[in-house]
């Protein structure tokens, strides 16, 4: 029982005297699911309140005035509308007649949602003929989405206080409600594909990387093998160079390993989101492939930079892995982050952010919105920080402290 | 021709080292003032305890770090601090039990990607190989991968390896370090054999018996300071004692005398 007890204390002590341990093991699981969950509440709510703040623009066509049925009464639309406004509306009325240039504008997305009734809905309402009242909104559109649903709950309303003018309690079923949705469906399925594919992306690119570049330069520390390629004359900046494009080809076809996973069981994803189908139906153009492969493989050789850094300066495949974890935080922080948020972001500055721009421009071609001057941003700012990050790594590369700081 | 001349290096210490060494210094001087020069065809030992600076001074004249001051000179060129290093590497050779071969590799792949990486064409490799493989028979394990070689095969390996390029100067820190007393013979006799083919060579080493065999002139360190120069000869006569060991224990205590420090 002694020795046993010897074993436990000095086991326990090994664990609980090594700072990086007790990071890796009390402070960092924590840490993550903090991070991750905190982010992903964090992104759905700011979208909830985006949503929320804004005030959609509604029209309202052949809209219905006061219903009498001798002498039951149920309001106009528009009256009904004053004090039950689901959500902040621009309120609207139009003829029937201004229709198609409604949907022209509900299309280029400057109306959320048009409410259409049928003419003369009053007296047909009162002769308890059954009517077929119409939304349409664009499926392109999350603000148009969220009118469409809150105001398919108030017409249902609405259609409860017109059946209470009714006497005949079978006849309760006043409309219809159709939709009518606009806007390009590809583009919709592309943004459920929007909203998973740039969060797994990004973590694979950085998981495929991190492995091998803690290995290729922390290890070959450790073990001593580094030092008998400096005393070569080889120059430092070749042989930081020489090992950065190293494991970005690594990187870049473990990554192509994990997308072609990702692929195979897309459409399981489907039917789990109930609507199967969906996502291997939508088609992208090679264009928007080679926009993907275009950012794919910049966003890889900026991650191995990032890897390459903190790779040098530790000591040991340990200090590293332990040092790399923050950084695998921000990147799996800035994917989820941007989870939620159904709108492609069009603010040229977004796809200046390190990391950050990747997962928006993922998104934006995802979700078949990327201009082609966004994408050039992203792939032209993540170059110059990689540059940087190289400029940095051979300047480590050359430093003795860095190198022999055993 | 190696000439080194004023080598000082000084290292900071963290909080942590100051407390390991004892010491409220934040720096330490690793190199003071380092000078002495090796002629082609002569072995150079430096002798010193262990954290006397050999190492120090051996890595500063092989350029893996650079001197806080002074300067080391090969042949004409002369390296100094912001000379090309890159360049000095290709007429040297730094050994030491520290420089690993990486496992997963055969001494065959590892001498042609180091002969490569010397600039050298297939031909030189392949010569080169053939006669340094013969010396330390490392034809048998040429095949195998580093991880499954014995320590002493590897440290053939390894010293096969850094002179693939058949470098003028070899600079050659604790050479018998870890090995058996066969593979240890094969070294030294092989470091006598560069030096009989005009070969510039510094050794450091802590074994009294191996500086004293092998060195045609040593260098005694203490304290990151050259304390003498000779030849066996030359210092057993100035130290007027027997043997190089009641020498360097002689030499010892007069520099700790000098430093005021405790012996």
């Amino acid at each position: 029982m002694k020795n046993i007890w010897t074993i436990i204390k000095k086991e326990l002590k090994r664990v609980f005297t090594d700072r990086r341990v007790i990071f890796s093991l009390f402070v960092l699981p924590p840490l993550t699911i903090y991070l991750i969950y905190g982010l992903m509440g964090m992104s759905a709510e700011r979208e909830n309140e985006r949503v929320e703040e804004y005030t959609s623009i509604v029209y309202v066509i052949n809209s219905p005035e006061t219903i009498d049925n001798n002498g039951e009464v149920a309001p106009g639309f528009m009256d009904y509308l004053v004090d039950n406004k689901p959500i902040k509306t621009n309120l609207n009325t139009a003829d029937a007649s201004e229709l198609e240039d409604l949907r022209d504008k509900l299309e280029n997305q400057e109306i959320d949602l048009i409410i259409e009734f049928p003419s003369n809905f009053e007296t047909k309402a009162i002769n308890n003929e059954t009517l077929g009242v119409n939304l349409i909104y664009n499926i392109n559109r999350t603000y148009s989405q969220n009118a469409y649903l809150n105001y398919s709950s108030t017409l249902q309303n609405y259609e409860t206080e017109i059946a209470g003018t009714r006497v005949d309690l079978d006849l309760l079923e006043v409309f219809d409600l159709s939709i009518d949705p606009v806007g390009d469906e590809e583009k919709a399925k592309g943004s459920i594909l929007g909203m998973i594919l740039p969060l797994l992306l990004v973590i694979y690119l950085m998981a495929g990387a991190m492995g091998i570049g803690i290995e290729s330069i922390a290890g070959e520390k450790e073990r001593g093998t580094i030092a008998t390629l400096l005393v070569t004359p080889i120059k430092r900046s070749q042989l930081a160079i020489g090992k950065i494009i190293s494991i970005a080809i690594i990187a870049v076809l473990s990554s192509i390993a994990s997308f072609l996973g990702l692929l195979a069981v897309l459409p399981q994803f489907a039917k789990i989101g109930g609507e199967e189908g969906a996502i291997e139906t939508a088609s992208y153009a090679l264009i928007d492939y080679g926009m993907i492969l275009g950012i794919m493989l910049t966003t890889v050789l900026f991650f191995v930079a990032l890897i390459v850094i903190v790779s040098t300066y530790a000591k040991s495949i340990k200090e590293a892995g332990t040092l790399i974890m923050p950084l695998y935080l921000i990147v799996m922080g800035a994917a989820f982050f941007n989870m939620f948020t159904q709108n492609v972001s069009k603010e040229f500055i977004n796809y200046l952010i390190p990391i950050y721009n990747v997962v928006v421009a993922l998104k934006a071609v995802f979700s078949f919105d990327l201009s082609i001057t966004n994408w050039l941003i992203t792939l032209g700012s993540t170059i110059i920080y990689t540059v940087l990050l190289i400029f940095l790594i051979q300047k480590m590369f050359r430093s003795e402290k860095v190198m022999f700081n055993k | 021709m190696l000439k080194v001349e004023n080598i000082t290096k000084i290292y900071r210490l963290s909080k942590k080292q100051m407390r390991l060494e004892n010491t409220n210094e934040s720096k330490k001087i690793a190199a003071n003032k380092v000078s002495f020069d090796v002629k082609p065809g002569e072995i150079f030992g430096l002798l010193g305890p262990n954290g006397a600076g050999k190492t120090t001074t051996l890595r500063c004249i092989s350029t893996l770090i650079k001197p806080d001051e002074g300067d080391v000179l090969i042949g004409k060129d002369r390296i100094s601090v912001i000379r090309d290093d890159d360049k000095a590497r290709g007429s040297l050779s730094f050994l030491t039990s520290e420089l690993k071969l990486e496992d997963h590799f055969t001494p065959n792949y590892l001498f042609n990607f180091f002969g490569n990486l010397h600039g050298l064409d297939d031909e030189t490799i392949e010569r080169n190989k053939k006669k340094l493989f013969e010396k330390f028979g490392i034809d048998e394990f040429a095949e195998v991968k580093v991880s499954q070689l014995s320590t002493g095969m590897k440290q053939k390996a390894s010293i096969a390896i850094s002179l693939v390029h058949d470098p003028d100067i070899i600079i050659f820190d604790e050479p018998t370090n870890g090995l058996d007393v066969l593979t240890a013979r094969t070294v030294t006799d092989y470091l006598e054999e560069l030096r009989n083919e005009g070969k510039t060579i510094v050794v450091s080493t802590h074994i009294m018996t191996l500086a004293a065999k092998l060195c045609d002139r040593i260098g005694i360190i203490i304290d990151g300071k050259i304390r003498k120069v000779g030849s066996l000869k030359e210092i057993l006569s100035e130290t007027e004692t027997d043997d190089l060991e009641d020498a360097f224990f002689k030499i010892f205590k007069k520099a700790k005398e000098e430093d005021g420090g405790v012996i």
